[in-house]
Order: C-alpha cells, then sequence, then structure tokens
C-alpha cells in the first residue's frame, strides 16, 4: 500500500458539524424507541425525506406526462 | 444492551474509522451520514453481546458494509461525485494534495471486490482477518489485493506519464 493512499486516507474525516448533526440524529432516534427497549420508529429523518423526494421526483412527472397523454388520446377520439 | 454513556464511548471510538469505509465505498457525504446513521443505530439496538471490543469491531464495520454495498445496489443510488464536488462538500478535502485527492478518488472508483479489501488494509487488517470480516477465502483477499494494487499502481503510472 502506497504512503500516499495512507496519507489519503488519514486526512478523510467527518467535520465538526457533520458529527454533531450525525451524533444528534441517532440520539434522536434511540430516544424514540418504546420503553421495552423495542424499536418503534423505523423512518429516519433526513434520509426519509431525501428519499420521498426521489420517489416523488420520479412519480410526478410519470402522472403529469401521463395525463398529457391521456388528454392528447381523449382529444384525438373527439375530433373522430 | 448498551448504555448511553457506552454508546457514546463507541460512537467517538468507530466514527472516523466508519466514516473512511463508508466514504471509500460511496464516495459521497449525504450516503455517508445516511448509512452512517443506520450502523450505529443497529449498533444500539441490534448488536449481540461480546466477549471482546475487536469482536464488536468487526461486527460494525460489517454492518456499515453491508449497508454500504446495499446502497451501491440500490435504485436510487446517487453518482459518485467528481473532485470538484469533493472539494465544495468536504473540509477534509483542502488538507489533501492533489496526488492525494485523485489517488482517494481512484479508490472509490474501483470495483466493490478490490475496493473492500484495500479498504479493510487501510483499516488495518491482515490478509487473515480480511477474510474472515468478509466471509472469503484467504486467497481469495490476497488475489484480490493483488490485482487492486495492480489497478491503483496503473493509475498512478498513468498519471505520471
Amino acid at each position: 500500500m502506497s504512503d500516499m493512499m495512507k496519507r489519503a486516507w488519514e486526512k478523510v474525516e467527518m467535520n465538526e458539524e457533520m458529527d454533531e448533526r450525525l451524533f444528534s440524529q441517532i440520539k434522536k432516534q434511540v430516544e424514540i424507541r418504546d420503553e421495552n427497549g423495542e424499536r418503534k420508529m423505523q423512518m429516519k429523518g433526513k434520509s426519509v425525506t431525501r428519499k420521498m423526494a426521489k420517489i416523488a421526483a420520479v412519480v410526478i412527472p410519470i402522472l403529469f406526462g401521463g395525463s398529457i397523454v391521456i388528454a392528447m388520446a381523449l382529444g384525438s377520439v373527439q375530433e373522430t | 444492551m448498551l448504555t448511553e454513556e457506552m454508546f457514546g464511548e463507541l460512537y467517538k471510538r468507530y466514527k472516523t474509522m466508519l466514516f473512511r469505509v463508508a466514504f471509500a465505498y460511496l464516495g459521497n457525504i449525504e450516503d455517508c451520514e445516511d448509512t452512517l446513521q443506520e450502523a450505529f443505530v443497529r449498533l444500539y439496538f441490534q448488536s449481540p453481546d461480546f466477549a471482546q471490543e475487536e469482536d464488536r469491531k468487526r461486527w460494525i464495520l460489517r454492518v456499515t458494509i453491508n449497508l454500504c454495498k446495499s446502497n451501491l445496489r440500490s435504485f436510487w443510488k446517487k453518482h459518485r461525485c467528481s473532485l470538484e464536488d469533493w472539494e465544495g462538500q468536504m473540509d477534509f478535502v483542502q488538507s489533501m494534495t492533489i496526488e492525494e485527492r485523485e489517488i482517494l478518488m481512484e479508490l472509490v472508483s474501483l470495483p466493490e471486490k478490490y475496493k473492500s479489501v484495500l479498504i479493510l488494509r487501510l483499516t488495518g487488517y491482515s490478509g487473515k482477518e480480511i477474510a474472515q470480516i468478509l466471509s472469503v477465502s484467504e486467497a481469495a483477499v490476497k488475489m484480490r489485493l493483488k490485482r487492486g494494487r495492480e489497478k491503483m499502481k496503473s493509475y498512478l503510472e498513468r498519471q505520471e506519464e
């Protein structure tokens, strides 16, 4: 393993801001568990929001495009 | 079950190691954050009792690697960042030389099977230990290490030309 690779590797560190944010997110999840110690909350704050945004980014254009196609099809039926 | 105090200690102990592993797999900060969050939550709720701390370390490493792999397989996976994106996103990149940035980018871009053994090597494990962590044969680890290094070397040589 080259020394350069090792040096680069050792420089990879999260910054203080990310460290604090990550730990507080983990703590929130830990606190939300129920009294029996069972995990109550499976959702993960930010990551769920990101996933929902991604799903919306795919689904909304499909729905929008689909409605245009249907409208065009209905229009052509009416014309005939 | 871990106490909050113990968990805090474990977080401090493993955060940097796991961040490096996740970053080398995923190459972007958002996915790293999600992966580490899930890994530590699993450590809190799902980790068995370990006789030795080294066993716990290997357990959390395996969990993180598996989460990274499943993230990479995910339909929703993000595109890896360019060096320019890295500079904008991460403070540590500022402290790196151009060569160090490029070699890190090369590691992130390696095929997963070579990358996983190189990452564990960088984390300080021997060939035998890497074989145990990844549940593959020692011979396979040696072969992957050799090929992984060759790929990195050929990249470095190309850069020097």
